[in-house]
């Protein structure tokens, strides 16, 4: 800060509230007012933001030394004020479009007058590590006062490195671009002072895969990721364009003009595709994108972020590595799911998914087997939501691995608190047998930190699931657990004359027999059934006696459980054991 | 978890690209563009005390870069972003023990004509497409070690 100007007091009708502002540094005679008044305007010279007076016309009547420094420009001199836009051509790497936004900007808090919200303001990127704030509010009748925050000023001011001393609040410290608060600044100012005409546009953007590489390689090679990741969208994107991170993988570009948002989305996808080498290894991502439009996506900061996010979802939907634009006729569903995704992804990684448990009966021994366990999910404002339906969601956005585990272990520490001859059964879905390892691991990491013994687990695999996981499936037996095929019936895997499948029961689909058991189907299922005499056929969708009638009481199909009552809580689990003692008991000594 | 390695190591990094000079600018001219890249490349490395090959065709890139780990990361990414080439595939990167072009900041070969056959041709179609012989890095280091000449000579020809 070499420039030093002095400054001066034009304004006629007191500004700071009655403070008569003079030249104390050149000490003329013109130096008069109260030493209140002096201290004022000390202060005001030496305060580490650059002010600058405004008329009604927005014509500048008044700088402090700050904003001398800032422009460039020194005090005016009588006539020859400049304008505010040739003041503002004084700021280094400032943009015509940023330029012209801070002139609406303070044009329009002008005319808004009294009723402009103390809190607004606006937040300009000068370069690529320089930001300046800039505020405005009214002073006297007649004036405004234009405050300019810059970080370098604060340095000049012995305020130290905002880096060594906290952090800046608007810069993430990973990647150093932007963060969500500054985004949601600029993007706010935007939207509210966008000059007619121009079209700002959102590319909200996911990285896919990213996840596989931080838990593959270790956080702190996601982290480096991140940064390499960046560096890239730096490259593509312009200075007057704003890049932030907003958190974890999600980035997003602001375009002061989006003609060209769909050429960047493509080319953000393609250069977010190359390979990375990052801190030694290889590393392949992608990305997805998603465009919203000002105005025509969304005349408001909330609407426009939240349509481009909308936009992205339904790229990743399509499998990632695509660009979507907003589309405002599908936006009602897309919310609808939107939300509930957001909703489940806090459930599952907040742990807020409980587990209930519903009691099976064996019908020829009168008593209690055990008890059929999955997920169960109590919204605070949804209620019950039915396991179809976030199952299925839960596989569709790739969470399923981390609930499913997370059920495994709850369900096994519960179980091993059951008197022993007491079974739990959970469902595997689809995408968690396809991903076999992870699967494994967390059987086995339940089994262990339970004690449960692994034959009191069962397994249920549909059989419409099959067979993409028989290698799994065969390493889970060999592990103890116990191997289920449910719901068999419509696919008919089992009739299959080589047994792969090592099922140790096979539960029969409710379509299957819903009619009259025929005799075909009966010798169809006891011959698959008959391949391996140790599996079992139950059906436990049989809820009534007329059902079981149906099934022949010899032969190889029996009636071993059923699934009685409502699911239930574990807590009210040990409410129900005690009411079925003495069927335990009975259980128990028939072993 | 594999453990991350020290940014001081020495690292080998064996990729190839296709060209798409002509794609991005018709009127260019290839053997402009090529001394162009590699004087760039030549100076940079030098600066970085990376050394390597580079063999140009009118199909493609492959090059080797040796060097500390962090400016071969470094280098790389610069490198990927340039819009002379696409389907960028890394075929090694590994420590190394000793570099296979210690004295070349940019070993240099390059095939503009068309009457020899391409060598990177088959190369490109297997390591970017799902042929069913994958090229190795081994490969192409083989490749390079055969036909690379010192690009001194070339870009001041």
């Amino acid at each position: 800060m070499t420039l030093r100007a002095p400054w001066a007091a034009l304004a006629s009708d007191g500004l700071a509230g009655g403070v008569q502002p003079s030249e104390p540094e050149r000490g003329t005679s013109r130096r008069r007012g109260s030493l209140g008044g002096r201290l004022a305007n000390a202060a005001l010279t030496h305060l580490p933001l650059a002010i600058v007076i405004l008329d009604a016309d927005s014509r500048p009547a008044f700088w402090n030394e700050q904003a001398a420094a800032l422009f460039g420009t020194p005090r005016p001199m009588g006539a020859d004020t400049p304008s505010l836009t040739g003041l503002l051509a004084g700021i280094a790497n400032l943009t015509f479009q940023q330029r012209d936004r801070i002139i609406a900007f303070a044009a329009t808090h002008i005319a808004a007058g009294d009723r402009v919200e103390p809190e607004s303001w606006l937040r300009i990127a000068l370069g690529r590590d320089r930001r300046i704030t800039l505020r405005i509010c009214g002073i006297g009748a007649r004036h405004w006062m234009l405050v300019v925050d810059d970080g370098t000023m604060a340095l000049a001011a012995g305020r130290g490195d905002p880096a060594r001393t906290g952090g800046d609040a608007w810069l993430d410290p990973l990647t150093g671009l932007a963060n969500r608060r500054h985004f949601n600044q600029t993007l706010h100012g935007l939207a509210e002072n966008a000059a007619p005409g121009s079209r700002p546009t959102l590319l909200m953007i996911d990285l896919d895969r990213f996840k596989l590489v931080n838990d593959t390689f270790g956080p702190p090679v996601g982290d480096a990721l991140l940064c390499l990741v960046a560096q890239r969208l730096r490259r593509e994107t312009r200075e007057e364009d704003l890049l932030a991170r907003l958190g974890g993988d999600e980035f997003v570009i602001l375009l002061t003009n989006g003609e060209w948002a769909e050429a960047l989305a493509a080319r953000v996808i393609v250069i977010l595709s190359r390979p990375f080498l990052v801190e030694g290894h290889i590393a392949h991502i992608g990305a997805s994108v998603g465009i919203a439009r000002f105005p025509e996506h969304g005349s408001s900061a909330d609407d426009l972020t939240r349509h481009a996010d909308l936009a992205l979802y339904d790229a990743k939907s399509a499998g990632g590595g695509a660009w979507r634009i907003f589309d405002p006729t599908i936006a009602p569903e897309a919310t609808a799911r939107r939300n509930l995704e957001t909703d489940l992804r806090k459930a599952v990684s907040l742990g807020e998914l409980s587990i209930a448990y519903q009691a099976r009966f064996d019908v020829g021994q009168q008593a209690l087997t055990g008890f059929a366990a999955a997920p169960h999910w109590n919204h605070p404002i949804r209620g019950a939501v039915p396991p179809e339906r976030f199952v299925a969601l839960a596989e569709d956005v790739g969470c399923i691995a981390a609930l499913a585990a997370r059920a495994l272990k709850a369900a096994c520490d519960q179980a091993a608190r059951w008197p022993a001859s007491l079974t739990v059964a959970m469902t595997v879905s689809r995408r968690q047998l396809a991903d076999g390892e992870r699967l494994f691991d967390a059987v086995q990491t339940a089994l262990q930190a339970s004690g449960l013994a692994p034959d009191r687990l069962e397994l249920e695999f549909a059989e419409t699931t099959l067979p993409a996981g028989a290698d799994v499936l065969h390493r889970l037996r060999a592990l103890g657990v116990r191997i289920v095929m449910d719901g068999f019936g419509p696919g008919r895997t089992i009739l299959d004359p080589s047994p792969s499948f090592p099922f140790h029961k096979i539960r029969i689909d409710r379509r299957f027999v819903a009619t009259p058991l025929g005799d075909r189907d009966v010798a169809l299922t006891a011959r698959a059934t008959a391949a391996d005499p140790s599996i079992t056929a139950t059906a436990d969708w049989m809820e009534t006696a007329e059902q079981e009638v149906l099934l022949d009481p010899d032969g190889r199909i029996r009636i071993q459980d059923i699934l009685i009552g409502r699911p239930i809580q574990a807590a009210s689990i040990d409410a129900l054991l005690h009411r079925h003692a003495v069927a335990l008991d009975n259980g128990s000594t028939s072993r | 978890m594999k453990k991350t390695s020290i940014s001081g190591t020495l690292y080998r990094l064996i990729y190839c690209s296709r060209n798409v000079i002509l794609q991005a600018a018709p009127d260019a001219i290839l053997e402009d563009e090529v001394r162009a890249i590699l004087a760039a490349a030549r100076r940079r490395n030098k600066a970085d005390n990376v050394t390597g090959a580079l063999l140009f065709t009118a199909s493609g890139f492959a090059q080797v870069l040796e060097g500390m780990r962090d400016v071969v990361e470094r280098t790389f990414d610069r490198i990927n972003g340039d819009p002379r080439h696409a389907d960028v595939t890394v075929l090694s990167f590994t420590p190394t023990e000793r570099r296979s072009f210690p004295d070349w900041p940019v070993g240099f070969s390059g095939q503009t004509s068309p009457d020899i056959p391409d060598p990177l041709a088959h190369l490109l179609a297997d390591a970017t497409g799902a042929g069913p012989r994958a090229t190795t890095g081994s490969d192409v280091l083989r490749l390079l070690e055969r036909v690379v000449q010192r690009e001194d000579d070339w870009v001041a020809a």
